[in-house]
């Protein structure tokens, strides 16, 4: 399975449709969808790709789910289907988009539940050195195309003692990640991801007692409880983010990384 | 070396040597070309060849100069409110309240002018105004002295309202210290020691704070200069 690195523009004026995914849909589930349609390339509906307002996603409402509907309209027949992660793994607005993106575009809408009960993969990136942005992009883009051997090997090797952590999923905008160093370990729904758990809520609640963490929130995602309380159990920094990073936000993390170092 | 806090309405000048920090109107720099070693302030970034941001600023000078392990310390000046807490003297919540500028220093100082207000004669009742934003509060004051009201009674609630919201928003500490402008304005000191004990800090923390930060890289600066804490002890 290959996924897709064009813009929406280009999907639109190419040649070749694509398989919309949202979440990280069980791997049967995608490879299924490759067969069907003559292994075409898989474009992720999660990112921001500055699609069109579609309207159809309230204002107030989770970015990342404005992402995947937005994206979904703005493609509409370029989409063989739509592979939609619905269950835990995701959330209730996960399901509630698969049913408006099938009404609003006609495309079909393959609706999935990862219940994920093997034994957790090894968290290669997310322990590893090197910039934030970079290695969660990379756990996301696995989803589809698994880490080469090459990878995993120089990803164990990178393993550093962590300074501190992020806490969440992917940030919109993913610019936040910028911010922090290259010895952030990652944990929450990516790390969840990278294990091959993305609905392991106790996975996702583990982290470290003593290291500085940011719990990111998505404004109006409904894991914005789980970031404030565990922030408050494990005295880290809650933030939440809705459309942009402002100059407060940024200056709150900052300041924590800054002044929050655990000496390694 | 040059030391600048550049805030939104007044900016805090020091220079290694000096005996005192010298604090002008913002906009007397804006036309001159002012250039900081170390700056923060909302109008420093461009002018400053060591750029801090307002929260590490304050938490590094605050730091410095309080002893305690676990301590709140509020900054309000003429735009916005800053706040961090430390517990184990890590960081436990930094939060800046930039979008709802206008209930801090700005809004009282213009209503001190339109009123030509002695802050001295301001009464603070039980009573409060609760708004969060000032340009609602200007509403609000201007129709209780239209219905007869005296503009001090009417501004001393406005200013109790707004000692509330800070007591809120620093999550209600035992004791706050308090650092900005406001350390001078006596009936909103007054009216927060009514909810919590106060510990006044002055108007150099963020800039003791950058000496600190410059020490840390260069220790032949050598220790803080008396001007940055003369008013940053000071205690009532």
């Amino acid at each position: 399975m290959l996924l897709n690195r064009k813009t929406l523009s280009e999907i639109i004026v190419g040649n070749h449709k694509v398989i919309g995914f949202w979440g990280a849909p069980p791997r049967q589930d995608l490879e299924k969808a490759s067969k069907r349609f003559d292994g075409a390339t898989f474009f992720d509906l999660d990112v921001f790709y500055d699609a069109k307002k579609s309207g159809a996603v309230p204002d107030a409402f989770c970015h990342i789910i404005r992402n995947c509907v937005d994206n979904a309209i703005v493609l509409g027949d370029r989409l063989h289907c739509v592979v939609a992660a619905t269950g835990p793994e995701k959330c209730d607005a996960g399901r509630f988009a698969a049913r408006l993106v099938e009404e609003v575009t006609g495309v079909e809408v393959v609706v999935t539940v990862n219940e994920s009960r093997n034994d957790p993969d090894a968290p290669l990136l997310c322990e590893s050195r090197g910039s934030l942005k970079k290695r969660i992009i990379r756990t996301m883009e696995a989803i589809i195309e698994p880490l080469t051997s090459d990878e995993q090997h120089q990803a164990t090797a990178d393993r550093c003692e962590p300074t501190h952590g992020f806490w969440g999923t992917p940030p919109h905008p993913i610019e936040v990640l910028d911010l922090f160093l290259q010895t952030t370990h990652v944990f929450g729904w990516t790390r969840c991801v990278e294990q091959g758990r993305p609905a392991d809520l106790d996975l996702e609640t583990a982290v470290p007692d003593g290291l500085p963490i940011v719990f990111f929130s998505q404004g109006f995602c409904a894991k914005s409880m789980l970031a404030k309380h565990l922030a408050h159990k494990h005295r880290g920094m809650y933030v939440d983010v809705h459309d942009t990073l402002s100059a407060a936000t940024m200056a709150k993390i900052e300041a924590f990384i800054r002044l929050s170092r655990v000496k390694t | 070396m040059k030391f600048g806090d550049a805030g939104s309405s007044w900016s805090k000048l020091f220079s290694a040597g000096d005996d005192s920090v010298k604090i002008v109107p913002t906009r007397e720099l804006s036309a001159g070309d002012l250039r900081f070693d170390w700056g923060t302030g909302h109008t420093a970034r461009n002018r400053s060849k060591r750029f801090e941001n307002d929260l590490i600023a304050l938490s590094s000078g605050a730091l410095a100069l309080v002893d305690d392990d676990n301590f709140t310390v509020l900054d309000l000046g003429s735009r916005d409110a800053k706040l961090v807490a430390f517990a184990g003297r890590r960081p436990v919540k930094l939060d800046w309240s930039v979008g709802c500028a206008s209930a801090t220093g700005a809004t009282l100082e213009m209503l001190g002018k339109f009123y030509d207000i002695d802050w001295d004669a301001i009464e603070i009742e039980d009573k409060w105004t609760p708004v969060t934003c000032g340009t609602y509060a200007i509403e609000r004051i201007m129709d209780q002295v239209s219905a007869g009201e005296s503009a001090t009674k009417a501004i001393g609630r406005f200013v109790h309202g707004l000692a509330r919201n800070c007591f809120d928003f620093t999550g209600k500490p035992d004791k706050l210290y308090l650092s900005g402008g406001f350390t001078l304005n006596r009936p909103f000191v007054e009216v927060l020691r009514r909810y919590t004990e106060v510990a006044l800090m002055g108007r150099t923390v963020p800039l003791a704070g950058l000496w600190f930060l410059a020490r840390d890289e260069n220790p032949e600066i050598g220790e803080i200069p008396k001007a940055l804490l003369e008013k940053t002890t000071e205690r009532h």
